[in-house]
């Protein structure tokens, strides 16, 4: 499927989406590496940071004195746990994917910013930086909280 | 906080400006949202939109002092000055479309608004001086003839780069459409 053929791209999209709850044990990929191109990845990414945006806002709102660490690792947890299937896509192609690895740096700057480990003043690339070494301790285990399957750990 | 590295802050700026230029009415919350960050993020920094948009202002009016130092106005050849100018302004203005109308809520920003207007005005009487342009036109004329050629073809020709864009500029303001 190439970017050319839009509506095919436009419905794997959506079926990845909708199945993104299932907790069926699928392949490394997903869908497959070879059905999903970087332009379907990139969409996947921005729908998964869009889903991660709104959980933060509205656990933010509602994070009273529980430090915004806590809240901000807690809510991705939550989320990449009832989007299990869609988390597992994003992390067997992040390698693989340029486009992918750069539309995820956005999610890294939205983590560290929203857990106030970088300021808006901050140098962007370094937030990136703060916000990967964030995400990988909650996604490899340094965190205290529950961590999400993996694709390395499930082949471990 | 470093001045030679993109911010945080510069893309909320920038995008808060673009959003703030297609609708005044738009929410901190969408702007966020645009930019890819909570929105708590944003309203740690400024209280409202108010407060942010006179923050855009601002950071516009910020790069519209850059682009008049670096047109030399008072000392370059007045037509470089003056192409220099234009493709500075093309430039800021499609960073920040904002409209100088909403500038006016900022009293501040609105008194430096005008203080930038009162530079090129000057500039303007001096290339009356040296007869780049006319001088028997109603006051203000020349300065607000010029200011609506950037803004309608900045806009129209968005395709083109600034540099391109003040090379039709200010041919179209020296020369008119006259082929006479």
């Amino acid at each position: 499927m190439g970017r050319d053929d839009p509506a095919p791209a436009r419905e794997l999209v959506t079926m990845i989406m909708r199945k993104s709850h299932s907790t069926d044990r699928v392949s490394a990929s997903g869908a497959g590496d070879g059905d999903i191109d970087d332009g379907n990845l990139v969409a996947l990414q921005a729908r998964w940071a869009t889903t991660l945006l709104i959980g933060l806002d509205r656990a933010i709102e509602f994070a009273g004195t529980t430090p915004l660490t806590e809240v901000v690792a807690r809510t991705w947890c939550t989320l990449a746990g009832e989007h299990e299937r869609l988390r597992r896509v994003l992390e067997a192609n992040i390698e693989r994917s340029s486009q992918l690895r750069t539309a995820t740096d956005l999610e890294y700057r939205m983590l560290a910013l929203a857990a106030g480990l970088a300021d808006l003043d901050d140098d962007m690339r370094l937030t990136v930086q703060v916000g990967q070494r964030f995400h990988d301790s909650i996604l490899f285990g340094d965190s205290p909280h529950p961590v999400v399957p993996t694709p390395q750990s499930e082949m471990a | 906080m470093r001045a030679d590295a993109a911010r945080n802050l510069d893309a909320i700026l920038l995008t808060a400006a673009r959003l703030l230029g297609e609708d005044p009415g738009t929410s901190i919350t969408a702007i966020a949202a645009e930019a890819g960050v909570s929105r708590h993020v944003v309203y740690r920094r400024f209280e409202n939109r108010e407060a942010l948009r006179d923050a855009v202002f601002h950071t516009k009016l910020d790069a519209v002092d850059v682009v008049l130092g670096d047109a030399r106005l008072d000392s370059a050849p007045v037509a470089v000055a003056l192409h220099r100018f234009v493709e500075g302004i093309i430039a800021v203005d499609r960073h920040y479309p904002i409209e100088p109308d909403q500038m006016r809520c900022d009293d501040e920003g609105h008194g430096r608004m005008l203080e930038q207007r009162e530079q090129v005005a000057t500039f303007m009487r001096r290339a009356m001086d040296e007869r780049l342009i006319r001088s028997d036109l109603p006051d203000g004329i020349v300065h607000a003839l010029l200011y609506q050629i950037i803004a309608m073809l900045a806009r129209q020709l968005r395709d083109h780069d600034p540099a391109r864009t003040a090379d039709i500029v200010v041919d179209t303001f020296l020369r008119g459409v006259s082929q006479i």
